[in-house]
């Protein structure tokens, strides 16, 4: 396995007087894994989210993608990655239809996508096809995320950041949403983002536990319950689970 | 609705009474809840479970006789004697806070962003138990001190806390009012995994004195806090009786599919915690 | 429900759209319409009162007010809505950028706003046509130079706001460029307040450009043109004070018109996103 992305004394300070919200962050993400990123609320989890997708820029250390930086990858790559968000709401223009939508996560530059194209997107998310031209508030919050997630793999990212992408719909929706993820993630490196181990569990190979701004924890899934770290210890027994009745 | 053990256990006369509570588009006449008949005694709890869109906020507003104006309500909601559906605004809304508490998922809109978190316990303090600033202060601090909070939150404004601290401080508010139902309206539905657990626990302890009426999407965290169970579907009850026993044998093909949702959402987890023991 | 609804539900605004419509054709077919040469005078006839040569009787040169009327319109329309679109692309443009890149490119923006926004806009004006010379098209320049800072003004802000979505970070995070993000995502939520705005300000700009036309700055005799028929009229205030109203009466029903259809067109828009608010909701 080679290194896909590769992070080095990432830091990240919000606020006057700074307040560090990342203190010196070294990651090193093989290609085709899926990475699970957890820690409570307040950890860092969605600021170093933004900085791997090159939406903020770290105040010291860097990030490469195959050994160059952020920006001159993406230049070389359109396209190339990707990401979910917890808010769908936001995260669509509100007067775009659904197919609208979808097309946008075409790279750019490349011919606009057919309808067929389109439609195997939808397909491949699950999504009835007569919801094409629907508008968003039209949809239910499920619907819509489905949307989001056929938009964000029709490029077939190489790097998919999913944040927190099914914290805000029902438990009924999750596991349909993670059963879909599940399916989808395999080709590509993913690092799903979330504060439930249940979720992240359910999706990820290697689990990557944030506290308060630094890495405490990097272990195989299997491995979850044999770890010592208090604070992964912590956030294993607030886990709620149906108790047997 | 209310299975019979449920009423022999509890005794006392309910403290809350829904009878066919049915809430209309105003304008159209198209039902959004029809025919919910609930009851809430005293040390006891009742869970309403059900999807996003079954109707689960509007039935807790209408307990309350908070619904928008756009929406019409029928049946009866009784509660200390008066119906909270058809009673005047201002009994209504002194009925609500010391008689009915309501805590709400978001809570960083709950709160004023011009004042402080003392600011908000004093006034409802003082207007609705009559407490002077030193009183209401104490109390305060008790209360904040039950939820796990530090006093000094009194004096922060509420962009300085996380959204699970001010959940903590809106609990707290409630609480302090000292209502004697609690209606909880997906109190851990926008907190991570540790804050939940500890919303949940904090709720968990408050159920002996009072009732509580919990509603959530999440079937573990109701079957952790609540004796009874509702289940809604578009707008209907359509399976209730106590918690256990509707989760052993769920009768209804909703409630089936909650719960298989749930179950298959842990299912990794538990192979994972079972393979260690 | 669509804006087109929400604006056909109210009589008064579909009234104001049409009369305004009704204007805006008389003055393109103002050659045609009018009955007699604007420019013609007849001393003979000067102050002639209202009647059926002469619909809205005569001025102090005994030209025609009804043809002078509709080929002012011209005149005054025209100005007031090039004044009202190039005042929109000299502020939009700017503005939606510095929201969209935030940073150095925002900051200097707003200061440089603050600066001109600092003067009061009818000073502004007054000074820079006094510097320019008289004339409609150096009226317009000024009255885009008072203006434009407003518009970019408010426009950076809400550019800001709909950036820091997670629509436009995504389309960041796809690779796609400032143009696709401006046309996708910002142009399309901007564009119903840049209408509202624009409908009121063109009445605003009819205004002003009578106001500097009457006080001899803008539109320069013969030609006409509402404010500058306004301000003859005034001449001859004692002689014939009825020839204050055909020019009056028009300013003040073609603006009242475009204040009303904007405030309509807001409130429109305030319903769609009400409406939106409640689909949320339930």
């Amino acid at each position: 396995m080679t290194t896909f992305l590769e992070a080095r004394g990432l830091c990240k300070s919000y606020g006057r007087p700074p307040r560090p919200v990342l203190r010196s962050i070294d990651l090193s993400l093989p290609r085709g894994v899926i990475w699970g990123l957890l820690g409570e609320s307040g950890s860092g989890k969605s600021t170093l989210a933004r900085l791997l997708l090159g939406l903020e820029r770290p105040d010291a250390g860097q990030i490469l993608l195959e050994g160059e930086p952020i920006r001159r990858w993406r230049s070389r790559h359109p396209g190339g990655m990707s990401v979910v968000f917890q808010d769908y709401v936001t995260s669509v223009p509100p007067q775009a239809d659904v197919a609208a939508i979808i097309a946008e996560g075409f790279p750019p530059g490349a011919p606009r996508p057919d309808s067929a194209a389109i439609h195997a997107l939808m397909d491949r998310v699950a999504l009835p096809r007569f919801l094409s031209g629907r508008l968003p508030h039209e949809l239910s919050g499920g619907q819509l995320q489905r949307v989001c997630i056929a938009r964000a793999i029709a490029a077939r990212p190489s790097l998919l950041v999913l944040d927190e992408p099914v914290s805000s719909l029902d438990i009924a929706v999750q596991a349909r949403i993670l059963e879909l993820l599940q399916d989808l993630a395999k080709e590509m490196t993913c690092l799903f983002i979330t504060h439930d181990v249940q979720a992240a569990v359910h999706l990820c190979e290697q689990l990557i536990f944030l506290h308060q701004g630094r890495i405490i924890a990097s272990l195989p899934r299997e491995e979850l319950f044999k770890t010592d770290n208090p604070h992964v210890r912590d956030l294993l027994a607030c886990t709620l689970v149906l108790k047997d009745f | 609705m209310m299975d019979d053990t449920s009423q022999k256990t509890a005794g006392a006369a309910p403290l809350l009474e829904a009878r066919r509570v049915g809430v209309r588009v105003r304008a159209t006449g198209e039902p959004l809840v029809a025919d919910v008949s609930l009851t809430l005694y005293r040390g006891r709890s009742l869970g309403i479970v059900g999807d996003s869109g079954s109707g689960k906020t509007l039935l807790c507003r209408s307990l309350l006789g908070l619904l928008p104006s756009s929406l019409t309500a029928e049946g009866q909601v009784l509660f200390d004697g008066a119906d909270m559906l058809h009673a005047e605004a201002a009994e209504a809304r002194h009925r609500r806070g010391t008689g009915l508490g309501l805590l709400l998922q978001q809570a960083m809109t709950a709160f004023d962003p011009l004042r402080t978190i003392e600011a908000h316990f004093l006034e409802s303090l003082r207007e609705k138990c009559g407490l002077a600033a030193a009183g209401a202060r104490r109390k305060a601090e008790a209360y904040l001190n039950r939820t796990g909070l530090a006093a000094d939150v009194l004096h922060a404004w509420p962009h300085q806390l996380s959204g699970g601290m001010l959940q903590r401080c809106m609990i707290a508010l409630t609480l302090s009012l000292e209502p004697s139902v609690i209606v909880a309206d997906e109190p851990t539905t926008a907190q991570d995994a540790c804050h939940q657990f500890r919303i949940v626990r904090l709720l968990a302890g408050l159920r002996q004195e009072r009732a509580l009426l919990i509603v959530s999407h999440d079937l573990a965290v109701v079957q952790a806090l609540a004796d009874d169970l509702l289940i809604l579907h578009e707008g209907r009850c359509v399976e209730s009786g106590p918690t256990a026993a509707v989760l052993a044998a769920p009768q209804h093909a909703c409630t089936r599919r909650l719960l298989e949702a749930r179950q298959a959402l842990s299912r990794p987890f538990l192979q994972l915690r079972g393979g260690r023991a | 429900m669509s804006l087109r609804q929400a604006l056909l539900r109210d009589g008064l605004a579909v009234c104001s759209l049409l009369f305004l419509l009704l204007v805006l054709l008389a003055a393109l077919l103002a050659p045609w319409l009018a009955p007699q040469d604007p420019l013609a005078p007849d001393v003979q006839n000067k102050f002639a009162v209202w009647s059926a040569e002469h619909w809205l009787g005569t001025d102090h040169l005994g030209r025609d007010v009804f043809s002078r009327l509709l080929y002012g319109a011209r005149c005054t329309l025209g100005f007031a809505l090039l004044t009202t679109v190039f005042t929109l692309l000299a502020g939009i443009l700017p503005g939606l950028l510095a929201g969209v890149l935030c940073g150095r490119t925002e900051t200097l923006l707003l200061r440089l706003c603050d600066i001109l926004l600092s003067f009061p806009a009818e000073v502004l004006i007054l000074a820079v046509t006094g510097m320019l010379g008289a004339g409609p098209e150096k009226a317009a320049l000024a009255c885009l130079l008072a203006k434009w800072p407003w518009y970019a003004r408010m426009m950076c802000g809400i550019a800001r706001q709909y950036a820091d979505t997670n629509a436009v970070r995504f389309a960041r995070v796809m690779g796609h460029g400032l143009p696709h993000i401006l046309r996708r995502h910002i142009l399309p939520r901007v564009a119903g307040e840049t209408i509202v705005l624009a409908t009121l300000h063109t009445g605003s700009f009819i205004l002003t450009l009578s106001a500097l036309s009457f006080l001899g700055l803008g539109v320069q005799p013969p030609a006409p043109e509402w404010g500058a028929m306004l301000g003859e009229a005034r001449n001859a205030l004692l002689r014939a004070p009825w020839l204050m109203l055909p020019p009056g009466a028009a300013i003040l029903l073609v603006v009242a018109a475009c204040n009303y259809l904007g405030d309509c067109l807001h409130d429109a828009l305030e319903g769609r996103c009400g409406d939106e608010g409640k689909a949320v909701f339930s």
